[in-house]
């Protein structure tokens, strides 16, 4: 019963003022957060674009309990999955972007780090995202196919607390994605087949019907060569096959 | 009236949604005694370090006439007004690995507190030795020293006047110290996620666990947050309100 009164009320939130038509509120997968700060969405759009950035599974959480955006964007499948049967989106998930993961180390390699198999070493103070976030399942899935067992001293509940405890050398390597490893300058060690796993970042509107200013900015966001250079050049790879899944 | 709705709400909402048909199955599962364990653990040495670091900075403060006192009193209350998140980072910056004394520790000793039980302890006794404390202190302050003047002219030496004159009067307010110390502690989030880190078994306390469970289990969210407000009602009640008359 509470539910049905939460999603209505939610219903009639979203329905009257999704975007009034001053403001496009979009939520993003923290590793996103540079990119769009880079982005002049004043370019693209004569809205004022207010951003929310934390880890999907928090903003799906958030939506699900009647947090008000326009535009969704998550780390991966599972996440905008989850979004769409809370019923807090009901647009078109379409393929935004991908990411891969980087073993990075502390400034300086403190822990002498060479390879994937270092995280394997008890002796080593190593970080992973918790299993619960999209960069945590991507580094588990790529563990586990690389056949590493990794023993990790903490469980980061978000990309970026890991890279920053990487940076301040807390941590002596962790499983970030590409990048976070480059946003924060971190020392990677390169790892051959680590790149052939993928997160598929999603974006979807959450009306099924948004507003003219918001499919504008939707579209900019997936089509404008200028963002999806400052995309590229942040180290996202290009969407996959483009189709909703 | 309308406070006692905006206080009462959450709570009220929090009962609503609770699931009550599979409570004692969620509150068993391996993940959340993990972070019961580690919880008790946390929040009971916390406490003991309080009433060992406390105790004595209490009675420095509410018996001995300490110059720049102000400004004492001023530091001890610091982690009772300072955001937790903000007090972990500064807990990283001085005992994390690369910290101001983190680093000696780790060069001289081998011994690093981030991503340990004990710097969980650390944070939590932290955030909980204010409540402690200006319990204290404030006892110290009501019961005069009389008592201890009249000890010491009676021939106690300072030691057993403190032993057998001071703690017995103010037994109480240490008891009720304890009390919210441990109760603080218990709820410490900020401060041990961002100091400590999160590990099941090791340093994922009851609060990271719900953290945690709200975004993926959202039903054993709600069954840990409620333990969680139950203790936190009962360490109320058992206080009966008597260190908010003070």
């Amino acid at each position: 019963m509470s539910r049905v009164v939460v999603a209505l009320a939610a219903l009639v939130a979203l329905g009257g003022c999704g975007a009034d038509d001053e403001t496009v509120v979009l939520m993003a997968a923290s590793s996103l957060s540079d990119v769009f700060s880079e982005i002049e969405t004043g370019a693209y759009t004569d809205l004022e674009l207010t951003t929310a950035f934390a880890g999907s599974t928090t903003l799906v959480a958030q939506l699900g309990e009647g947090a008000e955006a326009d535009i969704l964007v998550t780390a991966n499948n599972d996440a905008m999955s989850r979004a769409i049967d809370d019923g807090s989106v009901a647009g078109t998930p379409v393929a935004f972007a991908t990411n891969s993961l980087a073993l990075a180390a502390a400034p300086g390699n403190p822990g002498n780090v060479v390879g994937i198999d270092d995280l394997a070493d008890p002796g080593l103070v190593l970080g992973l995202c918790a299993p619960e976030v999209p960069c945590g399942s991507l580094a588990l899935e790529a563990t586990a196919g690389l056949g590493v067992e990794v023993r990790p001293d903490t469980e980061e509940p978000n990309v970026r607390a890991l890279a920053v405890k990487i940076d301040l050398g807390e941590v002596d390597a962790g499983l970030v994605y590409a990048t976070d490893a480059a946003a924060f300058g971190l020392e990677t060690v390169a790892v051959p087949g680590l790149d052939d796993f993928v997160n598929e970042y999603l974006i979807a509107t959450v009306e099924s019907d948004p507003p003219a200013a918001v499919s504008r900015f939707l579209d900019a966001l997936l089509r404008d060569p200028l963002i999806r250079a400052v995309l590229t050049d942040a180290g996202f790879g290009a969407p996959s096959s483009g189709g909703a899944s | 009236m309308i406070a006692l709705v905006v206080l009462g709400l959450p709570i009220a909402g929090l009962i609503q949604r609770a699931p009550w048909s599979s409570m004692v199955e969620r509150l068993t599962s391996d993940a959340v005694l993990d972070a019961v364990r580690v919880s008790l653990i946390v929040s009971v040495s916390a406490t003991a370090l309080c009433l060992v670091l406390g105790l004595p900075l209490a009675w420095m403060l509410g018996r001995a006439r300490l110059p720049g006192e102000r400004v004492v009193r001023a530091i001890v209350l610091l982690p009772m007004v300072l955001p937790p998140v903000v007090a972990g980072t500064a807990l990283l910056f001085a005992l994390g690995r690369r910290g101001l004394i983190g680093q000696w520790l780790d060069r001289w000793f081998g011994l690093t507190l981030p991503f340990t039980t004990a710097g969980a302890i650390v944070a939590a006794t932290f955030v909980a030795l204010p409540f402690f404390v200006t319990t204290v202190e404030s006892a110290l302050r009501q019961h005069g020293p009389n008592l201890e003047e009249a000890a010491a002219v009676s021939g106690a030496g300072p030691v057993a006047t403190f032993w057998h004159v001071t703690v017995p009067t103010i037994r109480p307010a240490i008891g009720a110290g304890l009390a919210l110390a441990w109760a603080r502690a218990l709820g410490e989030f900020g401060a041990t996620v961002t100091f400590a880190g999160s590990l099941g078994g090791r340093t994922r306390t009851l609060p990271l666990e719900t953290f945690l469970a709200l975004e993926t289990d959202r039903e054993s969210a709600l069954a840990i947050s409620l333990l969680l407000l139950s203790i936190s009602l009962a360490v109320l009640v058992a206080l009966r309100g008597r260190w908010l008359l003070r």
